[in-house]
């Protein structure tokens, strides 16, 4: 163990040196990863928030929009206000997500899961983004908390037992009595409609009578009226024979005018008529 | 000789991602089962980010078990000389062993990681380790990655140490190496212990 072992050329050992460079590389690796979502590798804006209860934020926590994390909580510090700031990081491509309407809530998907910091998006009015510039302030929403839900819950749990005892008993005895009810309509809907079709029954029977000796008077009516326009054709015929008999008879020749009338007999003529 | 101490091979590398991928699969059936939770991507965060925790004293151990005998014998043969050269011998080790087990860590770690995406009902894998290793705090790591030193360099202190005195007494190596190993347990779990009361928060109160 002198000197001389101590600056004996060490060998070179692939296998050492393989399984350093692969431990190199799934450190590397691993640094990548966690420094994607931490937006180590890509520009940020600062946001700050102030809240009067900062209870269930750390730093680390993951930022959401939408579902999709876009960064994570910076810092959390104790004003002399005695409110809570908390510091964001946020990556610079959301940054346009993020407008003056925009409020950070603490959400958490269920009770397993970690809570995060919900950012709604704004992008009707979304201020511009910038790397480095003065800190943002968005505003803050305290989402209520588990124990706040219980006591709600709790006091919900009196007017829901009476609704689920209302829901028992209608179903339990007024809905066979409706049944029954019902039922009975039913039964006497039925009868009725017996008694409703019978009656049409007799009903068409007579329309049918009165209807087949309307047709028969019709038809009587209409061979009385035909021998009727018989008799009229025969009595038109012989006028027409003794017209034609008359306006052939020398009488009606000699009232007859003359085809160019002279204005001397015509005056005559109508002396003579007159 | 010495350079051979805790150096890096495959089977401590294979044997110190086994251990990673065992404790990260043990921990989420602990969590899952009663919990009913196998698909919630939490529990198999928790359950890296706890293997990351464990994974100092697990190469401690790795590093007793497998270079304990060596390193008892190196001991031994410094027994007669001045502590000086044990310390030099420590010295002369020290940087090559820290690399070596630091080196250890990401196999741990990624074996845990493939442990823990192979629980998952659906294989959506690329997420899963995106989630995963967005999942690992950067602080926990670094603190990982010193308390695994730390950890290594008390262990071959000690072996050297306890080498030494069983030569000097007249115990056989192997009593030495028993007396290494209880001591080296016992010295890197208070370690452990009072890293986690003092170092952790104090650097929390520091950083706010």
């Amino acid at each position: 163990m002198g000197s001389a072992q101590r600056h004996r050329r060490r060998p070179f050992n692939p296998e050492r040196l393989s399984l350093l460079g692969g431990s190199a590389l799934l450190g590397g690796l691993i640094v990548l990863g966690m420094g994607a979502p931490r937006n180590w590798w890509s520009n940020n804006i600062q946001l700050r928030f102030e809240t009067s209860n900062g209870a269930g934020i750390s730093p680390g926590m993951q930022v959401m929009i939408a579902g999709y994390p876009v960064g994570r909580v910076r810092q959390v510090r104790l004003l002399n206000n005695a409110h809570v700031q908390v510091s964001l990081s946020v990556g610079a491509e959301q940054a346009h997500m993020i407008g003056r309407r925009s409020r950070a809530t603490l959400a958490q998907d269920n009770l397993l899961d970690k809570a995060y910091i919900a950012i709604n998006p704004d992008v009707s009015d979304a201020a511009p983004a910038a790397h480095g510039a003065e800190m943002r302030t968005i505003g803050y929403e305290a989402s209520p908390s588990l124990a706040v839900l219980v006591r709600k819950l709790a006091a919900n749990r009196v007017p829901l037992e009476k609704v689920i005892t209302s829901t028992a008993t209608l179903v339990d005895q007024r809905l066979p009595r409706s049944l029954d009810q019902l039922d009975q309509t039913l039964i006497s809907g039925q009868r009725l409609a017996g008694s409703v079709e019978r009656e049409l029954v007799g009903n068409s029977g007579n329309l049918q009578g009165r209807a087949g000796a309307a047709a028969d008077n019709l038809e009587r009516t209409l061979s009385s009226v035909q021998s009727t326009l018989n008799d009229i054709q025969d009595l038109a015929r012989s006028s027409n024979a003794l017209l034609q008999t008359i306006s052939r008879s020398w009488l009606m020749q000699l009232l007859q005018p003359t085809s160019a009338p002279q204005p001397g007999n015509g005056d005559q003529l109508r002396n003579k008529r007159e | 000789m010495a350079q051979q101490l805790g150096r890096l091979d495959l089977g401590g590398t294979a044997l110190a991602a086994l251990g990673g991928a065992s404790i990260c699969m043990g921990l989420i059936q602990l969590l899952a089962e009663p919990l009913d939770q196998v698909a919630s991507i939490d529990v198999q965060d928790v359950a890296v980010q706890t293997t990351l925790l464990t994974a100092p004293l697990l190469i401690s151990l790795l590093l007793l078990l497998r270079e304990g005998p060596r390193m008892v014998r190196q001991g031994a043969r410094l027994a007669g000389r001045h502590p000086r050269w044990r310390r030099q011998l420590w010295l002369q080790v020290a940087w090559p062993l820290s690399l070596n087990m630091i080196g250890l860590v990401p196999y741990v770690l990624a074996a845990a990681m493939l442990a823990a995406m192979a629980t998952r009902p659906e294989l959506d894998s690329i997420s899963d380790l995106l989630l995963l290793l967005g999942g690992l705090n950067p602080r926990m790591l670094t603190f990982s990655l010193l308390k695994t030193v730390l950890f290594a360099l008390a262990t071959l202190w000690i072996a050297l140490q306890q080498g030494a005195r069983a030569e000097l007494q007249g115990f056989s190596q192997t009593t030495g190496l028993s007396r290494a190993i209880s001591m080296t347990l016992a010295v890197v779990l208070g370690l452990d212990l009072l890293w986690a009361l003092t170092v952790e928060s104090i650097i929390n109160n520091l950083g706010g």
